[in-house]
Order: C-alpha cells, then sequence, then structure tokens
C-alpha cells in the first residue's frame, strides 16, 4: 500500500470515528431528553378498568380508581387524594343509602363496614367523590378498576427463572378473541389457551383464564387460582411545569422535585462554599510557596491517589467518619463534606495547573513595582488563573452534582427542603438513583435527569460567562 | 554623589553553584542613559536584576560585594519593596497585568495606599501622557490592557513604572520583541524620560546603545562562563575608542 492511500484510509478510519461518537453523544442526549419530555412507561395494573352493577362512581376530581383504593375510600379511611392520585387534594365522600347493599357486594365488605356520610353533596367541593345510582350534574364518571385477569396457577408458575407475570393490553385483547392458541405466544408456558365460563373449569384446566369481578376472585380459596397483572403503556408529556413546582410525594411516585431542586443547589453552593476555599489556597501554597521538595512530592502524589479513588470509597469513609463517628447521621453536611473531599483533589489539580500556567513575567512585573507575594498572588496571579481555576471548578461541580456512591451513605433519601444541614436532603442524582431503585417510575426518572441535564448545561454556561466576561488575560 | 545614583562596589552574583557574575565595579550616573551590552549569558541582565534585588525570587541566588543608592546600601539599609518602589523595571517581554489599562497604571499607587479616585485618574493620565500613550487610550481606559499592541503594552508596562514615581527605571531588552516602529517609539521615550529618570537598559542591540546611551557597560564571559565588566565609559568613547582589545573585538563584530 502506498503512503497516500495509507493516508486515506487514515483520514477515512479518522472521520469514521469521530462521526460514530458524535452520533453516540447525540443519541444519548437525545434520547435522555426525549424520555425526560415525553411520558412513554408501561404501567402493571392487577386490574383493569370494569363495569359496575347497582351503582356508579363519580367525582369531580379523578377520573379512575382502583377496587382497593375504593374499598379503603368506602372504609372511611381515606381523606384525601394524596394517596389515590398523588394530589394534596381533601376528600369528601358521599354515599347514597340506595347504593350501599349494591357497594358492600361488589367491594366484598359488610354493609355496616361502609361509613355513613351525607347522601349527596349540597355544595360540591372540589375534590368530592359520590358513590350513588346515577352521576350527579356538575360530575363525571369515575371508571373502577375491578376486573382480574384469572389464569389457572400452571400458567402463571415458575418455570426455571421464567414466569408469566403481565400480559399486554393487545394481548388481552387477543386472549379474549380467542386468537392465542398457546400462553407461549404471550411469554408463558407451552400450554393452550382455553377461555373459561366457570371457576370450576379455570381450577380444572391448566391452561385456563378467565375475567373476573375483584369480589368473586377475592372469594376465591387462596392458591386455587392466579391472576396476571395487565400492563398499559402510558404516554404523554412528562416534564411539565407542575413537575418542577410541585413537591415530592411518596418518595417521587407522585408529585414534582420542587423541594429536590432547590436541595441540589443548596448543596452545590455549600460543596463550592467548602472546597473552593480549601483548594484554591492549597494550590497556591503548593505552587507559590512550597519547595520543590520531599514534601511537595509527597503531597502531589497523594493527590493524584485521591483523584483516582472510586467515589464510593469516599462514600464509605463518610458514612464511617461524619455519619457514624461524628453522629451526624444522614444529613446535608455529611454529604456535602463528604462530595468536598471528593472534589478536593480536581479543584487543587487544575488550579495548580493554572497557576502554573500564569508567566514568570507577570510574578515579576508586579515585584517590580514593589508588590508583596500575597499581593501579587491576590491581584494578578489569581486573576490571571481564573479561567482555569474556573473550569476547575465547573469540572468538580459537575462530578458534585452527578454523584451518588458517595451520598448513598451520607445525605440520607429526605425529599423535603433542607433548612439546616442536619437534614437529610436527597440531591437529583440521588433522586434519579432512588426512584429507579424504588421502582417508583421510570418517568419521573427521566424527568429528573432531564432537569439534571439542563441544571449542568446552564451552571456550565453561567461559569464561562463569569470567567470570560471580564477576560483581561 | 548628585551625579552618581548607583555606586556598584565589586559585585558578584551566584545562581547556587554557578558564579554568574564576580568583580563588577561602576557608577551609574544620574539622569543620563546607561546601556549593558555583551553576548548572551554574560551576565547583563543579573547585573540589572540585581539593581532592584529581582534576583532574591530565584531560589538560591547569592550576591557579594555592595550596591549603594543615592549612598545607601539596597542590601542593609533599605527595605526591598521600597527599593523596588523607587527603582522600576521594564521587561523583555511586555507584561501588562490581567486588568484594565487604568487598574495596570494603578496598581503600583493603590499599593501603597492611593484609594482616591480623582488623585488616581490625575496619577493615570500623567503617567500614561509621560510614557506617550495617553493620546491612544484616553477613550479606552476601561479595555484589556492586553487589547493593546506589543509597543504600546510596553509603553502601558512603562507607564506603570512612572506611576509609582521611581528614581531609577531599569530595562531589561526592552524592545527585543517590538517590531521596528515600536522599537524607535521606545527609543525615544527614553530619551525623553531621561531629563527626570535615571534609566539602565540592557539591549542586544549595539545601534541601539550607540544611539540612546550616554554610558555604556561592555560584559563578557570568562573561561568559567563567569560574566565580567570588560570596560565601562561614555558611549561615544566606548564605541570609538575602546580602551579593551575585547571590546574592539566584539563591536567589529569578531566574536559574540
Amino acid at each position: 500500500m502506498n503512503r497516500k492511500t495509507s493516508d486515506k484510509a487514515m483520514m477515512l478510519t479518522i472521520h469514521i470515528c469521530t462521526w460514530l461518537t458524535v452520533s453516540l453523544l447525540v443519541l444519548i442526549l437525545g434520547y435522555v431528553t426525549f424520555r425526560g419530555i415525553w411520558k412513554r412507561s408501561s404501567v402493571e395494573d392487577d386490574m383493569i378498568p370494569g363495569t359496575t352493577s347497582g351503582f356508579v362512581v363519580a367525582s369531580n376530581f379523578g377520573k379512575e380508581i382502583s377496587w382497593s383504593d375504593l374499598r379503603r375510600v368506602a372504609r372511611g379511611r381515606v381523606s384525601s387524594w394524596r394517596t389515590l392520585t398523588g394530589n394534596d387534594q381533601a376528600l369528601s365522600l358521599f354515599i347514597d343509602d340506595s347504593v350501599r347493599p349494591a357497594l358492600a357486594k361488589a367491594l366484598d365488605l359488610k354493609t355496616s363496614e361502609i361509613v355513613t356520610t351525607e347522601a349527596s353533596p349540597a355544595h360540591p367541593r372540589k375534590g368530592s367523590l359520590v358513590i350513588a345510582s346515577s352521576v350527579p350534574k356538575g360530575f363525571h364518571l369515575v371508571s373502577v378498576k375491578n376486573m382480574v385477569l384469572a389464569v389457572n396457577p400452571a400458567v402463571a408458575a415458575l418455570r426455571g427463572n421464567q414466569q408469566l407475570r403481565a400480559v399486554g393490553r393487545e394481548e388481552l385483547e387477543k386472549l379474549l378473541s380467542g386468537s392465542v392458541r398457546s400462553w407461549s405466544e404471550v411469554g408463558g408456558p407451552d400450554t393452550p389457551v382455553v377461555k373459561a365460563e366457570s371457576l370450576d373449569f379455570l381450577i380444572g384446566d391448566e391452561g385456563a383464564f378467565m375475567m373476573m369481578d375483584a369480589a368473586s376472585f377475592t372469594g376465591v380459596p387462596e392458591g386455587l387460582v392466579s391472576s396476571l397483572k395487565v400492563r398499559e403503556v402510558e404516554s404523554g408529556p412528562n416534564l411539565t411545569a407542575s413537575f418542577l413546582l410541585e413537591d415530592t410525594i411518596e418518595s417521587g411516585k407522585y408529585g414534582g422535585i420542587r423541594t429536590i431542586l432547590l436541595n441540589t443547589i443548596i448543596f452545590i453552593l455549600l460543596v463550592t462554599l467548602v472546597s473552593a476555599p480549601l483548594g484554591i489556597a492549597s494550590a497556591v501554597y503548593l505552587e507559590e510557596y512550597s519547595k520543590r521538595g520531599k514534601i511537595y512530592q509527597v503531597v502531589s502524589t497523594a493527590i493524584d491517589i485521591l483523584n483516582g479513588i472510586p467515589s464510593i470509597i469516599f462514600g464509605l469513609f463518610g458514612m464511617l467518619v461524619f455519619v457514624e463517628k461524628f453522629h451526624w447521621s444522614f444529613c446535608l453536611a455529611s454529604g456535602t463534606l463528604t462530595v468536598s473531599l471528593m472534589v478536593l483533589p480536581t479543584i487543587v489539580r487544575t488550579s495548580q495547573d493554572a497557576i502554573h500556567t500564569v508567566s514568570r513575567e507577570l510574578r515579576e512585573g508586579s515585584f517590580a513595582l514593589g508588590a508583596t507575594r500575597i499581593e501579587t498572588i491576590w491581584k494578578v496571579v489569581l486573576p490571571a488563573a481564573k479561567r482555569g481555576i474556573v473550569t476547575g471548578m465547573i469540572l468538580a461541580i459537575g462530578r458534585a452534582v452527578g454523584e451518588t456512591a458517595a451520598l448513598i451513605y451520607t445525605v440520607g433519601s429526605g425529599a423535603a427542603l433542607a433548612t439546616n444541614p442536619m437534614m437529610p436532603a436527597r440531591t437529583l442524582a440521588m433522586h434519579i438513583y432512588l426512584t429507579i431503585t424504588e421502582g417508583q417510575g421510570m418517568d419521573k426518572a427521566f424527568a429528573t435527569a432531564l432537569v439534571l441535564m439542563v441544571l449542568v448545561f446552564v451552571f456550565d454556561i453561567a461559569a464561562n460567562r463569569l470567567a470570560t466576561g471580564k477576560e483581561h488575560t | 554623589m548628585s551625579d552618581t545614583v548607583f555606586h556598584v562596589t565589586d559585585l558578584g552574583v551566584w545562581y547556587g553553584e554557578k558564579h554568574a557574575l564576580q568583580g563588577v565595579t561602576v557608577d551609574i550616573p544620574t539622569h543620563a542613559i546607561t546601556a549593558c551590552i555583551g553576548p548572551s549569558g554574560c551576565g547583563k541582565s543579573t547585573f540589572l536584576r540585581e539593581l532592584d534585588r529581582m534576583n532574591d525570587l530565584v531560589d538560591g541566588c547569592r550576591h557579594d560585594g555592595s550596591i549603594e543608592l543615592n549612598g545607601q546600601d539596597i542590601f542593609e539599609e533599605i527595605d526591598v519593596l521600597e527599593l523596588r518602589r523607587r527603582v522600576g523595571m521594564v521587561f523583555q517581554r511586555p507584561n501588562p497585568f490581567p486588568m484594565s489599562i487604568f487598574d495596570n497604571v494603578a496598581y503600583g499607587p493603590r499599593l501603597y495606599g492611593l484609594r482616591n479616585r480623582n488623585k488616581l485618574m490625575d496619577l493615570v493620565e500623567q503617567s500614561l501622557r509621560q510614557a506617550s500613550l495617553w493620546d491612544e487610550v484616553k477613550d479606552r481606559l476601561k479595555d484589556s490592557g492586553s487589547a493593546l499592541s506589543g509597543g504600546q503594552q510596553q509603553r502601558l508596562c512603562i507607564a506603570r513604572t512612572l506611576a509609582v514615581k521611581p528614581e531609577v527605571i531599569l530595562m531589561d531588552e526592552p524592545t527585543s520583541a517590538l517590531d521596528p516602529i515600536a522599537t524607535s517609539n521606545i527609543e525615544r521615550l527614553m530619551t525623553e524620560l531621561k531629563k527626570n529618570y535615571t534609566i539602565v537598559v540592557v539591549t542586544h542591540n549595539m545601534q541601539q546603545a550607540s544611539r540612546i546611551s550616554d554610558q555604556t557597560c561592555f560584559f563578557l564571559l570568562d573561561e568559567h562562563r563567569t560574566g565580567y565588566l570588560v570596560e565601562h565609559g561614555p558611549t561615544e568613547e566606548l564605541f570609538f575608542r575602546p580602551k579593551d582589545k575585547r571590546t574592539e573585538d566584539y563591536l567589529s563584530g569578531r566574536f559574540g
């Protein structure tokens, strides 16, 4: 191969690699942004909406309610929509006496267990829930999720490490229309699908399924039938203004991230406040004062090693020292100090480099006018190194704001606004981690991720402005 | 004494083990330009940097002999910060501070506690005028010092030095990083400044030394690569009737 061809081949390789990198980055950014903006998650539910006989549920607030929630409501255990939909809205309940027997039957309750309320709202307030024989004026029908997809236990049995636990909405339609021949088509065992007409048949046939209302399903002795969850794909706007402005409810299952966003900003400020003076002072000492001797070597090596240590180890240290030894418990102070220690090496290193690049002439120019060493550092060296130092700070803050490993054992998981440093305060990154591990929903995690990305971006731009705004070098 | 600013006696300088300069004895006359010439590494810059003790900043630098500034020993009787106020320095590469033109010139006065905005303004204007830079920058005092051209930057550095009202200005190859036009501007400025200040200039440019200086010091290296002063005297005399054979050889381009 002659030199020209190999040159062309090299250029082509470089081009391909570059475009691959760029498209991967765009893909990641685009995906997170898309998922952050547009909700597209599958929600598995025990029951699907069905019809009610003898009564209707109506409301001027919620649109649907699950059978078990309705059961709790009817027993008078629910006073707020908070646990039903996540909204902080008082729930006022009205049950018409005439529907009590039918309601009791449908909910598998005794009539006496159902709370007595006023029959109908005279002046309907927001958040009212009415159970009556017809939908009152100004109210809409609430669909009750009360149908269970009951199957013979053999269908939902564990096979090796596989188990059919849920079917999609379309798959359910196909099952009902009879176009699915074998359970293996929907991820189950290789047994023929049979639509059961009676409970006995359902219990007797290995491949039988049947739609049952919740009350009758609950009545079946345990172990005789199983149920499959129904998976539904929810889509719609994900990151909305209310997500940013609402408080977090039930560890992120409902509500928004207002307090978490504020906590993150407080966290960033505190980390900066702790780590910047320490880091920059150390860098100044190492570059301007220390003799290039043994101690300098040892400190430099130590900083390099600390820079490479995985953050989980800092987390472990923070837990043992701040959380346990100091008895601070899981709180903002523990987390802030842990992360500050973690980013300190980065700040020292980058500041050191920035200070190192300030020319000797500049320093001498200041000394030649009769300035002292500290005047020279403060008025000439640091301003000249400002850009590099700020860049280092951005890097450090970027690490801090995206950190989870060092925070898991230190900062706690409280979602309330941290009004003092001894309160637990999850950051956005921790919130993503926690919502996923606690199974509170991918959508919330992606929406939070988008906010985190934007926050880092805004921070980056602001810091760059700060560094270049009054540039004199 | 009134016509001698610096009285240097038997000055020697070491950088660690390296003996950089030895046995320099010379007087620097008042309100005149003294040029230091010689080949690279001959210690002329070391000599200059000893006059305002910039060599103190170099680790392991020692000296012997004595230097008197108007009769006061600069190592014993004058505080180093006070010395550097009285003896300003302009460097080879223009080194404006990373701040505005105004702040650059006001840097020195502010160090000495001048805070009054009007007085600072007057001083800055006066210094910039003396450095013949005022007309070029009077409308853009808030601009960054580094936005100026090389020659303007060097004049800014001179103005900065003038602002602390020094007695002597040391210049370490002040024009070697500049183009010919900027160079001639600086040279004209130097001739202007010598009416009020004493100037010591290190230069590689022999024509420059002969054009502007009143006294010239010629340095050379000995066999141990230690610099020493070969001869010094009025510039005209040294250039046209050198007493020493080595000076004559150097000037006629036979070595160095």
